[in-house]
């Protein structure tokens, strides 16, 4: 979902503080952002995409691009902050996975009401959740947020040839460990 | 660095061209069975990964966004804006909390440090008063300044006249307990149980001497002190007989002394006499001598000098006569 030809629009209008343009702005990104703080594991998902929205009213006088570009900055400033919320909660135990699980299949102990869907995706954020923190972010990025390669590169300050490596070796232990749980099952 | 696994794992997607990696992320089926499986997952979890926040919280959200832009737009908050709900805000919030906390916990500690103060309770020294009047800008009542350190100099110079009193060798614990009590402000030192009685190698207080030790001890000591002051008794006695027995011997050998020196004196009277004598005549004809050999000259002539030194000698001579009598 994408905001199209209105996106300058409602770029300006949001700077001048409308509501709808923020409103409109929020639809179409806070899933998004919220859908990949909470399978990043950061600690509370949404206080820190509150945070996120305010860093980009911070630093919208200095954004200069189109849809796209605005919607990698979203998610390199949602990324930053989901590392300050784990920083932050370092001393606290880390998030479990099946927290994070059960806020995505909405309860993934109940199969038949979640369908196999909710169930594959779970198993494969816990797969994903087995690779390195590099990996992760990589697939996750792409997956959850659809960004290409090259923003995703943005993103993590990586180059793109990194960035493919990574998501190449990740997809790699994803498909062995899924072939491998398939095997057990 | 690559392990073993990482390697085993990669030869899996060896043959996997980067097209195909961008169809499997988009969950495309490419007709390998593992692959498509994993296909499914990656789509299935695209699928539920985008999840709306609640109302509720997009309505805090973006309330709180809208505020802050319409800040950042117009330089202050619109009137009438309600305060939303931010997790900075929350921040905010919590650290105005502690900084209440703390500004409060400063004041009420100022308030009854101060209140002890007025009051004229004994704080502990005087640092806390002057913070107080350091703080306040006051000057405390019921804090004698002067009073104290008069106090303190009082027993400060009690203590070094302790000190001063006792030679080095003496101290002891006796010492001690009169500069601690010299310190404590008493004037006399009298400790309800003396300390000073277990063998001077420990306290009173813990010693395991009993009270029959003690007061046999006590009583040496008394007998101790009786025969010392009776031995001074008897040796200042001793001291005044000898006095009177040598008087009497002491005054013929003055009065002897003093015949000595008298008959001493005339001697001396004499030959100082005679002396003077003999030096005038002397003086007398080296005057005569003189006149001879310097005839009509400006100098005083020998006559002249020969009347002078008869003169000098006659009233030395009886200068030494009267200092003769005088000694006899």
């Amino acid at each position: 979902m994408t905001l199209g030809d209105n996106f300058p629009e409602v770029l300006a209008a949001a700077r001048t503080g409308a509501e709808w343009a923020w409103s409109e702005l929020y639809r179409h990104l806070a899933p998004t952002v919220l859908g990949y703080l909470r399978l990043r594991g950061a600690p509370d998902p949404e206080d820190t995409l509150g945070e996120v929205f305010l860093q980009v009213v911070t630093g919208l006088d200095k954004f200069d691009g189109g849809e796209a570009e605005f919607r990698t900055w979203v998610m390199s400033l949602a990324h930053r902050r989901a590392i300050d919320a784990y920083r932050r909660a370092a001393r606290r135990p880390a998030v479990p996975v099946g927290d994070a699980l059960v806020d995505l299949a909405g309860g993934i102990e109940d199969v038949e009401a979640q369908g196999l869907d909710r169930l594959q995706a779970a198993r494969a954020l816990r797969v994903i959740r087995t690779l390195s923190p590099d990996q992760q972010d990589v697939l996750l990025l792409r997956l959850v947020a659809g960004l290409t390669g090259e923003e995703v590169a943005e993103v993590l300050g990586k180059r793109v040839t990194a960035v493919k490596a990574l998501q190449r070796r990740g997809l790699a232990a994803l498909r062995k460990k899924l072939s491998d749980q398939g095997v057990s099952r | 660095m690559s392990s073993p696994d990482d390697y085993e794992v990669m030869r899996e997607l060896r043959g996997i061209s980067d097209r195909d990696i961008e169809r499997l992320l988009d969950g495309e089926v490419l007709g390998d069975a593992d692959l498509d499986d994993v296909a499914i997952h990656l789509r299935n979890l695209r699928a539920v990964s985008a999840q709306a926040p609640g109302d509720a919280v997009a309505t805090r959200h973006v309330a709180a966004v809208v505020a802050a832009a319409r800040t950042r737009a117009h330089g202050a908050a619109p009137r009438g804006a309600a305060p939303p709900f931010t997790p900075a805000g929350a921040l905010l919030r919590r650290v105005k909390t502690a900084a209440a906390g703390v500004a409060a916990a400063a004041v009420g500690l100022t308030g009854a440090t101060t209140g002890l103060a007025y009051t004229g309770v004994d704080l502990p020294g005087r640092a806390a008063e002057r913070a107080v009047e350091a703080v306040l800008s006051v000057e405390l009542p019921n804090q004698d300044v002067a009073e104290n350190r008069a106090s303190a100099g009082v027993v400060a110079d009690r203590v070094r006249a302790i000190i001063a009193a006792w030679t080095e060798e003496a101290r002891g614990c006796e010492f001690g307990q009169a500069v601690s009590g010299a310190a404590r402000g008493e004037n006399e030192v009298r400790p309800a149980e003396d300390p000073c009685t277990n063998d001077g190698n420990t306290t009173a207080k813990g010693s395991k001497a009993t009270g029959e030790e003690k007061s046999a001890a006590g009583k040496a000591r008394a007998e101790e002190a009786r025969a010392r002051a009776e031995e001074r008794a008897a040796s200042g006695r001793a001291r005044g007989a000898e006095g009177r027995s040598n008087g009497p011997e002491k005054s013929t050998a003055g009065r002897a002394t003093a015949e000595e020196k008298s008959s001493a004196g005339r001697a001396t009277g004499n030959e100082n006499s005679t002396g003077g004598q003999s030096t005038a005549d002397e003086k007398s004809s080296a005057g005569q001598s003189n006149a001879e050999e310097n005839p009509g000259g400006d100098h005083p002539t020998g006559e002249d000098r020969s009347s002078e030194g008869r003169a000098t000698a006659e009233q030395k001579s009886s200068a030494a006569q009267d200092r003769a009598g005088g000694s006899q």
